[in-house]
């Protein structure tokens, strides 16, 4: 780049087209799934939870599924809040999380949750059929765990930069100290919400059924 | 060379508005039209982009079950997305789409067939707890220009509602009839427009996003109840008329570090141009960079001062026979992120301090400012054996792994560092950005017991070889 300047008008069309010309083929061009999510509060998350899990991220890859592109996580488990997460013979729950990079192709999903190994997280999770992991709410059920650095203790953050940014936990803004909120704070009130118990109320996405299975109901909650 | 570029930095490139498309869009030759059995087109060809859809044919009991038209499908599962499709055209009326229905059958599982089909239910059993809806957008490799601006061409796209959500109607949520009910047809619009090729006005925890942003149809998220995303706003017009419209598109031209990212005071030339129709005539530009300063000079250039990541307006007024007689206000918008060499969060003593936590134990403690995400990208930790700046070097150079192959670093923000034995060690900190590199140390004595002192380093000055920071003024605490 001469020093006439750095044009950044490009729009992502263009890279992905670039991008799919490279791959040379239809099944490995990126795609884009586009989510409309519904507002979540922590205890409808802590609900809508089959597990909810503290651990650290230990491994990456993506894989073509039958619908495009996904990103398998490895998450060692530290200890669990709700629920018995299946976990590998290293004691790894599998999160599989939608799009990704495989071989230079992107599958683009606004609104999926970015994890970098090496990353202390806070995940509540919901069960698949093969005994893999979703996040709730997509990023909303992950929180990623970092040092506060006015006391050197573990606070949580939730922060997303569009998909098109490159994006790395390790420097994630801090929020306001006010703002702050502590890893002891968060998993007090996860686990006030599972003693406390479900309200009875629907949640977008969840049967009933399934959340009565999972929950215990608050009392007087029909 | 162009291609050589994305290819090898495509992660530094992003489109420039802060709506965002998802890089792909339909051609004018995906004009859709529905036949008569002698083969005549039925619609009219109006010069329109004319998407033909489906509807898979599950009943949604959540919905009202009426169906006066008895067709055995409930009248409010297909009105209320007829009105989503209809809601874009409505809005956006310089952008030239349109849209069909084709019809209902079993579709079974979703499919790459070409054709956009909408699901009340999820066939693959794919879409998670508070996922509403999912637009599945699938090129076909081939590319296609709308503009002067190149997409991927989209060969096929789904959409599919979450079957575990309760749908209310619009004309019911707006008469009050709701008990936390979600607006099928708010969350159908956001969802066709992404089948349109549009991503969302702001993500779910992404900070700077202003309620143009949030209050967009195209934002990440519907509440309950809550019928405002049946109307697209301007944001969402000036998106797809990007598209399928005259467009306007803003252009930054600067000698910074990366795309989208400089050094202060950095100087930032902006130029707004017009795609379309040949008849597009710029009649003026207003814009606000972002930093309290704002500009009517056509393709200003401003110099950014001070560091934050700033969002950039340009008000374009043109007028155009494609939407004559009618003048169109386009506003786009991008950011950039004016960066200064990395220094410490307000109120710290330095750049990072040492707790000892348990003898040989001891726990970094990272002031680093990283209030503009973007600005701090690398860091790498080193211990040397010694106390002092002239004990960095290889030879010193601590091995944590034991594998005799030099010294190791660390790559993690605050990590705990446990040193091999009792002595007195130099813990050095690079961080840097796109603006510049800092590096610095801390002596620390370590001792088998519980215990030990840190001391700031005596001098300042570049202690690492190709880096021309600063030392870092660390800070002691005891544990």
């Amino acid at each position: 780049m001469s020093d006439a300047g750095r044009i950044f008008s490009l729009p992502l069309g263009v890279l992905l087209g670039a991008l799919a010309l490279a791959g040379g083929g239809v099944s490995l061009v990126p795609s884009a799934h586009a989510t409309s999510l519904a507002t979540l509060s922590l205890e409808q998350l802590v609900d809508a939870s089959d597990v909810i899990t503290r651990g650290t991220v230990t491994d990456l890859w993506a894989d073509l599924g039958e619908h495009g592109i996904n990103t398998h996580v490895l998450v060692a488990v530290d200890h669990t809040l709700k629920g018995t997460p299946i976990v590998n013979s290293a004691g790894q729950v599998e999160i599989l999380v939608p799009g990704g990079e495989l071989d230079g192709n992107y599958s683009l999903v606004s609104g999926a949750p970015r994890y970098g190994i090496g990353e202390s997280v806070v995940l509540l999770l919901e069960q698949r059929t093969d005994g893999t992991y979703l996040n709730v709410g997509l990023a909303g059920g992950k929180y990623t765990v970092k040092q506060n650095p006015a006391d050197a203790t573990d606070m949580v953050v939730q922060f997303a930069v569009p998909y098109d940014r490159k994006w790395d936990y390790r420097f994630i803004p801090n929020p306001a100290v006010a703002d702050r909120v502590s890893l002891a704070a968060l998993e007090a009130r996860i686990s006030a919400r599972i003693t406390l118990g479900w309200d009875g109320q629907a949640i977008p996405g969840a049967s009933l059924e399934h959340l009565r299975s999972i929950n215990h109901l608050q009392a007087g909650a029909r | 060379m162009l291609f050589s570029l994305l290819l090898a930095h495509p992660l530094l490139i992003q489109p420039a508005f802060a709506w965002r498309h998802t890089g792909f869009a339909w051609s004018p030759d995906d004009d859709c039209q529905e036949y008569d059995s002698e083969g005549n087109a039925v619609t009219e060809d109006d010069g329109r982009l004319r998407r033909c859809w489906y509807l898979d044919d599950n009943i949604e009991d959540s919905l009202p079950q009426d169906d006066v038209d008895g067709d055995g499908m409930p009248d409010a599962q297909f009105d209320e997305l007829q009105s989503a499709w209809d809601n874009w055209e409505d809005a956006a009326q310089c952008a030239a789409i349109a849209n069909e229905y084709m019809g209902s059958d079993d579709f079974g599982l979703r499919a790459y067939d070409g054709a956009t089909v909408l699901f009340y239910e999820d066939p693959g059993d794919e879409v998670a707890v508070g996922v509403l809806g999912v637009t599945y957008s699938i090129p076909d490799g081939a590319s296609v220009t709308w503009n002067d601006q190149r997409y991927s061409h989209l060969g096929d796209t789904d959409i599919v509602f979450n079957d575990q959500v309760d749908w209310a109607t619009a004309a019911d949520i707006d008469a009050g009839i709701c008990n936390n009910e979600t607006s099928i047809q708010a969350v159908a619009t956001h969802e066709i427009g992404h089948s349109w090729g549009l991503g969302h006005s702001c993500e779910e925890h992404e900070s700077g996003c202003s309620e143009l942003y949030t209050s967009a149809t195209m934002n990440w998220a519907s509440g309950s109840c809550d019928t405002h995303q049946d109307v697209p706003n301007s944001d969402d017009v000036t998106s797809i008329t990007n598209i399928y419209g005259p467009s306007v598109l803003i252009e930054g031209a600067h000698t910074g570090t990366s795309d989208r990212t400089g050094a202060v005071p950095w100087d930032v030339t902006f130029t707004a141009t017009v795609g379309g129709d040949d008849s597009v005539v710029v009649v003026s530009q207003h814009w606000n960079f972002g930093d309290g300063e704002e500009s009517d000079e056509i393709n200003p250039t401003h110099t950014y001062t001070s560091v934050g990541q700033f969002s950039v307006t340009a008000s374009v007024v043109i007028e155009s026979d494609v939407c004559e007689p009618q003048t169109v206000q386009s506003t786009s918008l991008g950011y950039v992120v004016a960066c200064e060499p990395p220094v410490p969060e307000e109120g710290a003593d330095g750049f990072f301090e040492m707790q000892v936590l348990d003898g040989l134990e001891w726990q970094t403690v990272n002031h680093t400012d990283v209030s503009t995400y973007g600005c701090v990208d690398t860091i790498v930790w080193e211990v040397y054996k010694g106390s002092g700046e002239g004990d960095i070097s290889d030879a010193n150079k601590v091995d944590f792994n034991g594998d005799d192959a030099g010294g190791d670093t660390i790559g993690a923000w605050a990590p705990k560092i446990t040193f091999p034995e009792a002595g007195d060690y130099v813990i050095v900190m690079n961080v840097g950005g796109p603006a510049g590199l800092q590096a610095g140390f801390l002596h620390v004595t370590a001792s088998d017991s519980s215990g030990g002192c840190a001391s700031a380093p005596g001098a300042a000055g570049s202690m690492v070889a190709g880096l021309a920071g600063l030392a870092l003024l660390g800070r002691r605490r005891r544990a």
